[in-house]
This record gives structure tokens, C-alpha cells and sequence, in this order.
């Protein structure tokens, strides 16, 4: 166990049922009697108003940080674009149509279009090991237990969440056994 | 003059309904994760064979005496519909697809009253939860998601 372990804990969880119920109410799960039930508790409770808030945000801003992040086929689409603005700007250069005080438009054009692509490209290359080490797991509540995570390496294709449920000298190699 | 304006309109108008018409048909995007949930035993026991990768993949991680698979499913999920599982030990295993990107799929997953994690997962890749004790052992969930 090495640098590819980590250790989630969360001090004060929800009771069981009441987790139960805040998960099956944010997903839409509870109908009726069962939902008129609970809202009247989660009108009553700032407990509950609280974490379903933040499971709300927490859904927010996962989607967010995904729709922010620019994907490998940017490039390739801006890429597809570029023969295409390459013909645009021959055509222009041979009908000459363009007047004299706007000529410096077009390499004042190329070089933002250049600086764009390079931050874009920068921006990729700079945040790109920030994501690959961020792992597998983005997020974890283990209502208090420790957790070992053993992320993926050369070693190991696949990705490990292990709940201890003893003390320490757990599951890790030379530790305890797989009930601990 | 008039008359070419006029088809060509007609096939831009043409063109624009097929093009509404075929995004409107498009189906939502679906991701089909394989759930196996597996009993590692405290005891000397069998490896159950359809355990043996699981088995390659803890066995230098962890200790216990036996393997065996309890159940596969394959969970047919659209972005953000919640897949849910009764476990051996009668808790639910959710599972709920969040947002297809691409770094992979981002899923959030609880297995009820112990543990919710959200997980960013490529196409294909184990993710093995060591869940809670049950039965002189340990329950063990394989989840891996095809996109």
C-alpha cells in the first residue's frame, strides 16, 4: 500500500432511514402518500434540507466541471475547420475584393485565432495531469468507516473501494483478511 | 429565376425538417453496466470460476479463503435513470449514470446505508467495492460500465 491509497471518513451521518428516504426523494423514487410524507419531514427537518441541498449542488456542479472540461475532439473539430477557412482566404486573395485599409484584418485575424488555439491548447496540456490524477473516484461518503482506495497503476487494471470494517491493520496486504 | 429560388427552398425546407426529424428520433444514449456481486468467504473454500479475474485482482491485495460469485446482472440504464439492486444482505446497491464525457462515464453509487461514492469510469474498466461484512465473510461488487 502505497501513495495510490486514501482514506475517506465523514463524522456525523444521517440515520439510515432517513438516508434511505433523502436518496429515494431526490431521485424522483417516492410517490404519493410516501413523498407527501417525507416533504412534510424535510419541511421540519434543517438536517435533511441540508443534505438534500448538497446533493442537489453536488449533482450541479458535477455536471458543470464536465461540460467545462474541453475534450480531446475539440482540436479535431477545429482542425476540420481550418481547409475550409484556408479556401475562404485564397478566394479573397485572388478576386482582391478587399480594400486596402482592411488588409491588415486578415493576420490580425490568424494571430487571435492562433493565440486561441494555443490557450486552448495550453489550457489541455496544463490541466490534463491535474484530471489523471484525480482517479477513478471524484466523491466518497462512507458514513464514518474507513475506506482504502487502491487506484488503477501499471499493476493493476482496475480499481479497488475497500470498506474497513475493523480497527486498523486492515486489508492490506500482510493485514487482516478480506472481512476486515 | 423565381422557379430555381423556389426549389431551392423547398429542399433547404426539406433538408432542415429530415435534419429536426432525425435528432427528434434519435434514441437517448444508454450504458449497460455488468454487476457481479461475489462472497469473499473467511474460511478455505473454492474459487468459483466465474471469479477467477476477480479473484487475480484481490487475491495480492487482500486475504480470505474463498471466492464465490452470487450474483450478474447487466443493468440497462439511460443518463440519470437509477438502477437498483437488492443485495444478498438486503440492502440496495443504486447505481446512477450522471454524464457521459471524455474522460468517461461519471456514476454515482451507493450501496444503502454504507457507502456513495461518484466515480469517473472509462469504457470497460473494473471497479471492485469491498461492501460490508455478511456471513463469515465480505460482499464484494464488481461494476463495470460499456458506453
Amino acid at each position: 500500500m502505497t501513495d495510490r491509497v486514501r482514506v475517506a471518513e465523514r463524522p456525523q451521518p444521517l440515520a439510515e432511514r432517513d438516508e434511505r428516504a433523502l436518496h429515494a426523494y431526490h431521485d424522483g423514487e417516492l410517490r404519493g402518500f410516501a413523498r407527501w410524507r417525507f416533504e412534510r419531514r424535510l419541511a421540519r427537518s434543517p438536517a435533511l434540507q441540508r443534505e438534500l441541498r448538497g446533493l442537489s449542488e453536488l449533482g450541479l456542479l458535477l455536471r458543470e466541471r464536465a461540460a467545462a472540461a474541453p475534450g480531446p475532439e475539440l482540436w479535431d473539430r477545429i482542425a476540420q475547420r481550418l481547409p475550409a477557412a484556408d479556401a475562404r482566404r485564397q478566394a479573397e486573395a485572388v478576386t482582391g475584393a478587399t480594400p486596402w485599409r482592411l488588409r491588415w484584418l486578415p493576420p490580425l485575424g490568424a494571430v487571435a485565432a492562433a493565440l486561441a488555439v494555443a490557450a486552448v491548447m495550453a489550457q489541455q496540456w496544463l490541466t490534463a495531469p491535474a484530471l489523471d490524477q484525480a482517479g477513478v473516484v471524484r466523491w466518497m461518503d462512507s458514513r464514518g468507516r474507513s475506506v482504502m482506495v487502491l487506484e488503477e497503476d501499471e499493476q493493476n487494471e482496475v480499481t479497488i473501494i475497500w470498506l474497513l470494517d475493523g480497527g486498523p491493520g486492515g486489508a492490506a496486504v500482510g493485514g487482516g483478511s478480506a472481512a476486515s | 429565376m423565381r422557379l430555381r429560388s423556389l426549389i431551392a427552398g423547398a429542399l433547404a425546407a426539406a433538408l432542415l425538417v429530415g435534419t429536426g426529424a432525425a435528432a427528434w428520433a434519435k434514441p437517448p444514449r444508454r450504458i449497460a453496466i455488468d454487476v457481479t456481486v461475489s462472497h469473499a468467504l473467511d474460511a478455505q473454500g473454492a474459487i468459483d470460476p466465474r471469479g477467477v479475474q476477480l479473484d487475480a485482482y484481490l487475491k495480492p491485495q487482500f486475504r480470505y479463503g474463498g471466492l464465490k460469485v452470487l450474483q450478474e446482472e447487466r443493468l440497462d440504464l439511460a443518463l440519470d435513470q437509477v438502477g437498483t439492486l437488492q443485495l444478498p444482505n438486503g440492502r440496495k446497491l443504486r447505481l446512477r449514470p450522471l454524464d457521459i464525457g471524455s474522460e468517461g462515464l461519471l456514476l454515482s453509487v451507493s450501496v444503502q446505508g454504507t457507502l456513495w461514492t461518484d466515480m469517473r469510469i472509462r469504457n470497460g474498466h473494473l471497479v471492485v467495492i469491498g461492501a460490508e461484512r455478511y456471513e463469515a465473510g465480505k460482499l464484494v461488487i464488481g461494476l463495470e460500465p460499456h458506453f
